[in-house]
């Protein structure tokens, strides 16, 4: 009876530790990488005009004191259908290391009541999050979010653009790692 | 060479924008100073229940040099009097920003040290208070107060939302009280 009891416990104890190793956060190195892929993004009028198609490629690299992330999109929107027109947008952040294990600022962080941007990141299990927050010069306020997800062959990006608390447009990528 | 019934039609279209048109104008701060006294309900984004419960509220806005004003207002859990009524004062002042109908604290708080980023807008009959905060596992929340002026008193809206979810909304009436 005690060695049913004692194989049970074992088992449930097994059950438990799977999710809770899950849990923890990966170390920052563990999203080192380029990674490139392409996406579909909808926004709030995507019923009228249609989703839009996206290039995309990330670079996450150690800096002196912490991280940079560098990407660049490329928007093919309007134009020919056959020949559409092509946006291409880049960013590149450096992140330092805070009192609070898993979340960075960025290093060029101003108020963004003045025309600046607030940056930061966090790490949660297998996701890096960085936050880009702006305010315009009416008031409103523009979080948007790159939510960057390990998987087997590289990332799944989400991201999403909040705009004085509504959801403007949200695109969901899937990458692949290109080099460490 | 505009004809009569296309002239009508332009008056008549003109008329019709004109109320939107004044609506559209910014009130001045001083229009929203005042005492203003009422109640609320809360209510949770949480479906396994109704979530909901009823909130008194006092809401002073007074004007402050150097053309900016201070807020204060005051939420009240609970019965006013009982022992177990949770009360709740915060007071905070803005000065001009960048734009006329922008104001900021004294001094930005940084979030990365877990202190508050404010400001207040106003637009058209509403003024609107945002804070946001960054948490120790670095999800923000946004709370967002519109508080629009009508005939009686003031119209109040509070939004709460964690990383861009929302999670808690308030809405209430309060009257305009001579101190």
């Amino acid at each position: 009876m005690m060695r049913i009891k004692t194989v049970l416990a074992g088992l449930a104890f097994m059950a438990l530790s799977v999710p809770m190793a899950q849990a923890q956060d990966l170390p920052l190195k563990a999203f080192f990488g380029h990674y490139q892929g392409n996406g579909i993004a909808e926004s709030s009028d995507s019923l009228y005009f249609g989703v839009t198609m996206r290039d995309m490629d990330v670079v996450i690299e150690p800096s002196a004191q912490g991280f940079f992330v560098t990407w660049t999109t490329v928007i093919r929107q309007g134009g020919d259908p056959n020949n559409p027109d092509i946006r291409r947008k880049g960013t590149e952040i450096e992140f330092l290391p805070t009192q609070k294990p898993s979340v960075f600022k960025s290093s060029t962080a101003r108020d963004p009541l003045d025309g600046g941007q607030l940056a930061w990141a966090r790490i949660s299990e297998r996701t890096l999050v960085v936050y880009l927050m702006t305010i315009d010069e009416t008031g409103i306020y523009s979080v948007q979010s790159y939510a960057r997800t390990l998987t087997g062959e590289g990332m799944d990006l989400v991201f999403r653009r909040i705009t004085d608390g509504q959801s403007t447009r949200e695109v969901r990528a899937r990458m692949v790692k290109v080099a460490n | 060479m505009i004809g009569r019934p296309t002239r009508a039609l332009v008056i008549a279209l003109a008329l019709s924008w004109a109320p939107v048109l004044a609506q559209a104008e910014d009130r001045p701060i001083s229009d929203f100073f005042g005492h203003y006294v009422g109640s609320a309900m809360a209510k949770t984004e949480d479906s396994r229940s109704l979530g909901f419960e009823m909130r008194d509220l006092d809401v002073i806005i007074e004007g402050a040099e150097p053309g900016g004003f201070v807020l204060s207002w005051t939420t009240i859990r609970g019965r006013d009097g009982d022992k177990d009524a949770k009360r709740k004062t915060r007071t905070m002042f803005f000065k001009p920003g960048v734009a006329p109908n922008i104001f900021g604290p004294e001094t930005q708080g940084d979030p990365a040290k877990g202190e508050e980023v404010a400001w207040s807008r106003i637009d058209g009959d509403t003024l609107y208070t945002y804070l946001m905060a960054v948490n120790e596992r670095g999800d923000y929340e946004m709370q967002m107060y519109s508080r629009q002026v009508t005939k009686d008193g003031m119209a109040l809206d509070f939004e709460r939302f964690h990383d861009g979810e929302r999670t808690r909304k308030v809405s209430g009436k309060l009257k305009r009280v001579e101190d």
